[in-house]
């Protein structure tokens, strides 16, 4: 290679370009990342379905193969399946009720804030996992088109967290995963007064169970093992809305031990999802976004989608 | 300038396809890193200026696909840092032309290892950088290493691939600085 002058010319227009492109905002670098996403998640959904198992949920093999293996445990497990549904149902209609006097409620105490507490939830398969090298991410094939925004958190099907989106197509979208560093999360532990920042490890290996890391809390802190950890929300008391990408009260895990750093405590979590045979999640939609809903996102009205309740066959 | 423009699409086509390889979680979750590979393959026979416009469109596209932007601020590396890492890459593999020209593949295909590891170590250091507080535990070491190797391996068949290709076109992969050089001596 020779540094004549068409190779300065096009030395000096790539690093012109470059520069272009670490200087642009943030809106602009999702919009490339959205479009990106739209043109190179063609195909993924198809590649999923033929080299996965489609009947398997959350680790669990639901095709008729292996269900009819053991007719006589299958027909326990629909018996028992159908009493908790009967029983689901019971407790459906003991919530509505529960939720129209909290509502009263909320009313007699004059909230001025419409406090809407039934949440938008969007089931969705996982479809493409850890693509990148360094993130914890997967794709799911659920995006715009079907009312997912950024920034939406995305829980199991006990309710506790996954991960936020943070890339969004009309078909798909990619969520960051709670056992990466970079997805931070202000969680409490219940049961006593602290309070800290919860995040993944910066290198989680497949192999090994993914430990979570809730940090800043009080050096002396008295933190029991086992002791169950949610989610804070941020509620801004004099703006009158919630402000933080996860609502309060979200699961995230239990605590494993408790260490004392130079400043501060800290907390080893185990999490309350197991990320490694996950296939099914739900994107939910905050009640904070009927009051602050951005300009960006569509104006196509969501559905409701029921959260189908828990499939532990052959489980209590 | 067909052979470019195979080249290209042979790049859109690895940059799918890298997708969907598994990490291998008996080499610390290391992965094929097959579209670095057909990079740094096509940086060795393609004239600088396309090497620079070949880093410049797959490193966006990289970064479009993997890079992590959370909330409004950029907590993770910029956006557009992986132009920067396949233009040194690919700088790098350009040196070594005049030994693919002459036919001999054995330091082309070690300096894939190497601009692989120096690419995944490199971007790692960032990560840390920018998160602060330093980390790189001896696994990281494996994983790259296992992801360098790798590379290796299937190195030879996409300088093979290439090699055809060109031959197929009647590309001729040329040295400048020799040229200019057996230019001067005539």
């Amino acid at each position: 290679m020779s540094f004549n002058r068409f190779n300065l010319v096009a030395f000096l227009i790539f690093i012109a370009l470059f520069v272009g492109v670490i200087m642009l905002p943030t809106p602009q670098t999702r919009k490339i990342q959205s479009t990106i996403l739209t043109f190179f998640g063609f195909g993924t959904k198809t590649v999923h379905n033929v080299t996965s198992n489609p009947d398997n949920y959350n680790g669990v093999d639901l095709s008729a193969e292996a269900l009819l293996q053991d007719p006589k445990k299958l027909a326990s497990d629909y018996a028992d399946l159908y009493k908790e549904f009967g029983e689901m149902k019971v407790w459906k209609a003991e919530a509505k009720k529960l939720e129209a006097d909290n509502a009263q409620l909320r009313r007699a105490l004059d909230f001025k804030r419409e406090y809407e507490t039934s949440l938008e939830i969007i089931a969705a398969r996982i479809i493409e996992r850890q693509a990148s090298t360094w993130w914890e991410t997967v794709l799911i094939d659920r995006g715009e088109k079907h009312g997912v925004f950024l920034e939406d958190p995305v829980v199991a099907d006990n309710g506790a967290l996954v991960g936020k989106i943070i890339q969004l197509a009309p078909d798909t979208s990619r969520v960051l995963l709670l056992t990466d560093e970079a997805c931070q999360v202000s969680a409490r532990i219940q049961g006593t007064l602290e309070k800290g920042i919860l995040s993944g490890s910066r290198v989680t290996m497949s192999d090994q169970t993914p430990e979570l890391r809730l940090k800043y809390l009080s050096k002396d802190a008295t933190v029991p093992v086992g002791a169950r950890i949610f989610s804070t929300g941020v509620y801004r008391k004099d703006l009158e809305m919630e402000l933080g990408v996860f609502p309060a009260n979200l699961p995230l895990g239990n605590v494993k031990s408790f260490r004392k750093r130079d400043t501060y405590g800290e907390v080893v979590v185990e999490p309350n999802v197991d990320f490694y045979s996950l296939t099914d999640v739900f994107v939910i939609q905050p009640p904070r976004e009927k009051q602050t809903a951005p300009p960006a996102k569509p104006s196509a009205p969501t559905k409701a989608i029921p959260v189908p309740s828990p499939l532990p066959i052959g489980t209590e | 300038m067909a052979f470019c423009a195979y080249v290209f699409l042979f790049l859109l086509v690895t940059l799918r396809l890298h997708e969907f390889i598994p990490p291998f979680t008996w080499g610390y979750d290391a992965k094929l890193m097959l579209f670095p590979v057909a990079f740094y393959a096509a940086a060795v026979v393609v004239p600088f200026p396309v090497m620079l416009l070949f880093a410049f469109t797959m490193g966006l596209l990289w970064d479009g696909r993997y890079a992590v932007i959370t909330g409004n601020e950029q907590i993770d590396l910029e956006f557009g840092y992986s132009i920067l890492l396949f233009a040194l890459m690919g700088s790098l593999m350009q040196g070594i032309r005049p030994m693919f020209r002459r036919g001999r593949w054995e330091l082309p295909v070690l300096m894939v290892g190497i601009a692989t590891m120096s690419y995944l170590a490199v971007e790692f250091l960032f990560l840390n950088f920018r998160r602060g507080e330093f980390y790189f535990p001896k696994e990281i070491w494996y994983k790259i290493w296992t992801s360098a190797l790798l590379s290796v391996l299937v190195a030879p068949f996409f300088f093979l691939g290439l090699h055809w290709l060109a031959k197929k076109t009647n590309f001729k992969i040329r040295y400048e600085g020799l040229y200019r050089y057996s230019q001067s001596r005539t």
